[in-house]
């Protein structure tokens, strides 16, 4: 066997998980695709409730939200263990991700407002629990925290959009208010 | 989620336990979750091999929209497929041979593919590569997506998903002796490449 092949064998682990794919996107994807969409009557029952309590995830309250969130922002399980210079970008984004966490509690969002996104939030915090939980066995190098890093790129995008779409919400309700004066 | 589930038959045998997938451990059990049409059981499978299922598609289709593409086709193939999943291979071996067929009908569908003809003696064995030890994954990676399109989906399918020359044959629709050609191009670009790349660096 010749170098190449054998150190391809060698890497053949390796080589599966090189590149990280954006989960998110494709999951939303998947779940978008129309001809998933077909549902049986079986399950309109688990859709129903499943939005249910999707709703009274939402309707229990942002603050129970928030709490969680900052939960996970203070969850940062083996961040000394990374190369410095990417303990510092975490952080630095940690930063960022909290300043607009306090912008949008300011806003207090009604429990209906960008339901979608904040249900995209909670996935992206899943899958971040599930790296976190990985995260010891994983080797501490810049790959890791790249995708260490990407969560907070993603969960900045997200809150963002949750932003923007309080304060349309709010320019609309006050051109309401103005039209009904 | 809006998954499909599995067809109503096969869920009917699932319940009488005749169903090739038996809940016997962790594994088996998500997987008769997912059978079952349970959202949370695909969002698991589905990010338990995301990842190996990304890395094999994009080393075929190197431009990353394409590649999510058939990432999502596939699952949505094997969340359709999964009753027809018989316990012969692993469920990873499986969802690969998906992928792996989509990434191939994708690209078809979008290229003609050309298998470049070699000239004379570029098929020949090179000498072996000295530092072929420093080369890490992620070289490797990176220079495998700049081949060109027929040669690298020939040595990724021979090299990195272990299917043989026949197999490859058939699937891209050439001959045996092509695909052993195009494998020894790949591997003499390859070498060419990440010993320049390696020239580079020191």
């Amino acid at each position: 066997m010749d170098p190449l092949e054998k150190r391809i064998k060698e890497l053949h682990d390796e080589l599966q998980q090189v590149e990280q794919p954006d989960r998110l996107a494709i999951w939303n994807g998947i779940e978008r695709r129309p001809a998933l969409q077909a549902q049986s009557p079986s399950r309109s029952a688990w859709i129903w409730s499943a939005a249910a309590a999707v709703l009274l995830l939402i309707g229990a309250g942002a603050g129970f939200w928030w709490s969680e969130t900052r939960h996970h922002n203070a969850e940062i399980a083996g961040l000394n263990e990374l190369p410095p210079e990417w303990q510092a970008k975490v952080q630095e984004y940690q930063l960022m991700v909290g300043r607009r966490e306090n912008t949008l509690r300011l806003s207090s969002p009604d429990t209906f407002t960008a339901s979608d996104e904040f249900r995209e939030l909670q996935v992206l915090d899943s899958l971040q629990q599930t790296f976190l939980a990985d995260f010891e066995a994983l080797p501490k190098d810049q790959r890791t925290a790249e995708r260490y890093l990407h969560y907070y790129e993603q969960k900045m995008r997200i809150l963002e959009l949750i932003i923007k779409e309080i304060e349309i919400r709010k320019h609309e309700e006050q051109k309401r208010i103005q039209r009904q004066i | 989620m809006l998954l499909q589930s599995a067809p109503a038959a096969t869920l009917e045998r699932s319940k009488q336990n005749t169903c090739p997938v038996q809940a016997t451990d962790p594994e088996q059990d998500l997987l008769q979750r997912c059978l079952r049409g349970e959202s949370q059981a695909q969002f698991v499978l589905y990010n338990r091999y995301v990842t190996a299922m990304y890395n094999a598609a994009i080393r075929l289709l190197p431009q990353a929209p394409e590649a999510e593409d058939v990432v999502q086709e596939s699952f949505t193939k094997v969340f359709q497929q999964l009753h027809t999943f018989r316990n012969e291979s692993t469920l990873g071996a499986w969802i690969k041979r998906i992928v792996v067929n989509t990434a191939l009908n994708a690209l078809r569908a979008k290229r003609k593919l050309t298998f470049v003809e070699l000239s004379n003696g570029a098929d020949r064995e090179d000498e072996p590569a000295a530092d072929a030890d420093t080369w890490d994954a992620r070289m490797l990676h990176e220079a495998i997506k700049k081949l060109p399109d027929g040669c690298r989906i020939v040595f990724t399918l021979f090299a990195i998903e272990e299917m043989g020359h026949k197999a490859i044959a058939q699937a891209l629709d050439i001959s045996e002796s092509t695909s052993k050609t195009q494998y020894m191009r790949a591997k003499k670009l390859l070498k060419d490449q990440l010993l320049k790349s390696a020239s580079w660096t020191h």
